[in-house]
């Protein structure tokens, strides 16, 4: 699709109406100044559906669309889930000149990034920090073309984060966990970059071939366990799900007077209660883990995290993130920038550490893919 | 400088010159400059002292979208950009919306300007004059309402207009014409006086027309050709003029000329995006004017517009044609839509400020 058609929002005058008759998001103030930038006042009181009846019949400016439209965005600064991978096997350069790579492709990213027709792109920046990483800067739009015109195009900022891992080797991506970034960084990034090297590996934390739910538990009781400075304390919350199938197991199940697909507990050392290892034996897996852990360095501070596969009946599209801080009121206070950036760090290694624990001999669970 | 009594009169009747190109209607001579008795005086004239509201002149038009007839009871006002002051401002605004409170209540009114069965709208405007040429100052920037959304036009120390403290009763509006759109407005008549002069717009009353297109929620009433330029349209960021299929002879050669429909677009704001163009063109091809090849000229009125305006215009025109191209058509031809600055404006309008409450 070609989404620089729908780049500048155009609404029609339904959509002016009903967005300034009955979205309470615009002020007062706001409309009073849509109308006093025409050199327009009225009465105290004047009803919105007079307003709103005539500001609809006006010629309009980009302007005054940009206006009511940012008057309506929320900005959500709250952290999210990300996603993450790693590219292994970069020839044993230094950093630096893993850095330099990266650098040559500049041009490239944001040339590609720009001419993508997935998703329609407002700018790109790329952008140096120091010798530690490099990052692209996204912002980006969706469309819900369901939704009243100013409401329809959501603004959206990702940063693509890219880092070598000290003597390690290999590179780090992370970015927000969403199946459009997914789709982009994969076409539009890691294929400019694993052409830079002559064999590298990537590595994807998937449990697309494991099948044993008491492996797949496995895999998040030591990923919780494994947080490099952390001290596991306790799971909070705990997901299960049943594959859908069309088995005749399945069908039994169907025919009884109630079936279970999804299913969360919320408590206490979780891991360990009957009740999850008898969902587990009915063919149930978990997919998703809320648990908190207490700072090795920091006060015994305890902080709470979330890992799980956004594809569950797959246990695919890892996205993991710290939730944040615990406070002695029990609420959650989000961290820094910085901090949320290494801890997600260690959630990914950890996880990637989890997975080849629970590898069988000469399977590669953790995809680690040679290209 | 000194106003004489004709300086009023040249404002009152170049007002109504001016006016009429915009279709709107006016009065005679003797309606103008009277008082009428006020219909609320507990509330207007609260010291007793006076009960009467002055009124300079009275505009009205039927809407293009409602068929309503909206009268505009007009209160002239030169200004200085020295003098000029919030309270001032208010004080012109405050009595405006007190008239249009009295006036549909006012039998001699409405008897004067329509009928004793009224059921038409009044509105104030506020028309004010520049005689000196100088236009430094933004008079929408001292309402309190457009300071808070434009910080950077509104430098500290400078006392605000509170709108909401002038008592317009309520769903009634009054309207500012500030010297901006003013010119905006004499530039549009010269420059159509001048095509015209130039055989590129066809000469006759009845060969042009306001282009009001028809909208999801609003569809226009009654004949075109006598639909005005509302005040909306006027102090709104363009204003659009059609002109009709017509025919004339050159006088000096004696051939025949033929204008095709074709619509010209008076543009208002400063350019200084191409964004603001992308918007303005997909505008116009929603309203279908690109429709049977139709030429469309976009003319740029603006007392400081941007140095990369042109270039801003020509570049969404390609963006445009870029984005809805189809099988390498283009949705807008070559030459159908074009763009001019339009460099000579008419900046003065009166020879001298008015006297004394007129001038603010």
């Amino acid at each position: 699709m070609n989404y620089s058609r729908f780049s500048y929002i155009n609404p029609n005058d339904i959509d002016l109406f009903g967005t300034l008759n009955r979205n309470r998001a615009l002020t007062n103030d706001e409309v009073a100044y849509l109308f006093a930038k025409r050199g327009i006042i009225y009465g105290k009181n004047t009803s919105r559906e007079l307003l709103a009846r005539e500001f609809s019949s006006f010629f309009h400016s980009s302007y005054d669309y940009h206006l009511i439209e940012s008057a309506l965005a929320t900005e959500n600064k709250r952290s999210t889930a990300v996603s993450g991978l790693s590219l292994n096997n970069l020839d044993d350069l230094t950093d630096r000149q893993v850095l330099n790579k990266l650098d040559s492709l500049e041009s490239q990213f944001i040339d590609d990034l720009t001419n993508q027709e997935e998703i329609d792109i407002d700018k790109v920046v790329y952008k140096r920090n120091g010798l530690k990483s490099r990052q692209i800067n996204i912002n980006y739009s969706v469309y819900d073309f369901t939704k009243n015109a100013f409401n329809r195009r959501e603004r959206k900022e990702a940063a693509i984060m890219i880092r070598p891992i000290e003597g390690g080797n290999s590179l780090y991506l992370e970015y927000p966990n969403s199946k459009e970034l997914d789709n982009l960084v994969e076409s539009q990034i890691l294929s400019h970059v694993i052409n830079q090297f002559s064999q590298p590996s990537k590595t994807k934390i998937e449990l697309l071939g494991i099948t044993d739910n008491l492996l797949r538990k496995q895999f998040f009781d030591n990923l919780i366990r494994d947080i490099e400075g952390f001290e596991y304390d306790t799971v909070l919350d705990i997901y299960v799900t049943k594959e859908n199938s069309s088995s005749t197991d399945d069908l039994a199940i169907m025919t009884s007077v109630a079936s279970i697909r999804k299913a969360s507990f919320s408590g206490h050392g979780l891991m360990d209660v009957p009740e999850l290892d008898t969902l587990l034996g009915k063919g149930f897996h978990i997919y998703r883990v809320i648990w908190q852990a207490t700072s090795k360095e920091d006060n015994d501070e305890k902080f709470v995290f979330e890992a799980k596969f956004t594809i569950p009946d797959e246990c695919a599209g890892f996205s993991y993130f710290l939730k944040g801080r615990k406070l002695q009121n029990n609420k959650i206070e989000q961290c820094s920038h910085t901090e949320t950036m290494r801890i997600n760090r260690e959630i990914y290694f950890a996880a990637v550490r989890s997975l080849n624990s629970i590898n069988s001999p000469g399977e590669q669970y953790a995809q680690d893919l040679s290209i | 400088m000194v106003e004489t009594a004709s300086t009023a009169k040249i404002a009152e009747n170049e007002s109504k010159q001016m006016l009429e190109f915009f279709r709107w209607s006016t009065y005679s001579d003797t309606l103008e400059n009277n008082d009428y008795l006020c219909q609320d005086t507990e509330r207007h004239f609260p010291d007793g002292q006076y009960d009467q509201h002055p009124l300079d002149i009275v505009f009205s038009y039927i809407h293009p979208y409602t068929g309503k007839e909206i009268f505009f009871y007009c209160d002239l006002k030169s200004y200085s950009s020295s003098s000029i002051s919030p309270p001032k401002l208010r004080e012109a605004l405050k009595s405006l919306g007190q008239s249009i409170s009295c006036a549909r209540d006012n039998e001699q009114w409405r008897i004067d300007f329509s009928n004793p069965d009224f059921s038409g709208e009044v509105r104030g405007l506020l028309f004010l004059l520049n005689h000196d040429g100088d236009y430094s100052q933004d008079i929408l920037s001292k309402l309190n309402v457009v300071a808070k959304f434009e910080p950077q036009e509104h430098r500290g120390n400078i006392k605000t207009l509170n709108v909401e403290n002038l008592h317009i009763d309520p769903n009634q509006f009054v309207h500012i014409m500030d010297p901006t759109v003013i010119v905006y407005m004499q530039t549009i008549r010269k420059d159509i006086q001048s095509l015209r002069g130039s055989l590129k717009f066809p000469l006759g009353n009845k060969n042009y027309y306001f282009y009001y297109p028809n909208l999801e929620l609003h569809r226009t009433q009654g004949d075109e050709s006598k639909f005005p330029a509302t005040v909306e349209v006027l102090c709104g960021p363009y204003l659009i003029v059609g002109n009709l299929a017509s025919e004339q002879i050159d006088a000096d050669s004696d051939k025949v000329i033929k204008f095709f429909p074709g619509f010209i677009v008076y543009y208002r704001l400063d350019g200084s995006t191409q964004e603001e163009f992308l918007f303005l063109i997909d505008q116009l091809s929603r309203y279908q004017m690109f429709n049977n090849s139709k030429k469309v000229n976009v003319r740029q009125i603006h007392l400081n517009p941007h140095i990369n305006a042109e270039k801003n215009f020509n570049n969404a025109l390609i963006e445009y044609n870029k984005t809805w191209s189809v099988n390498g058509l283009n949705p807008i031809s070559d030459g159908q839509l074009t763009f001019n600055q339009i460099s000579n404006l008419e900046k003065k309008f009166l020879p001298s400020p008015l006297n004394g409450a007129r001038h603010l």
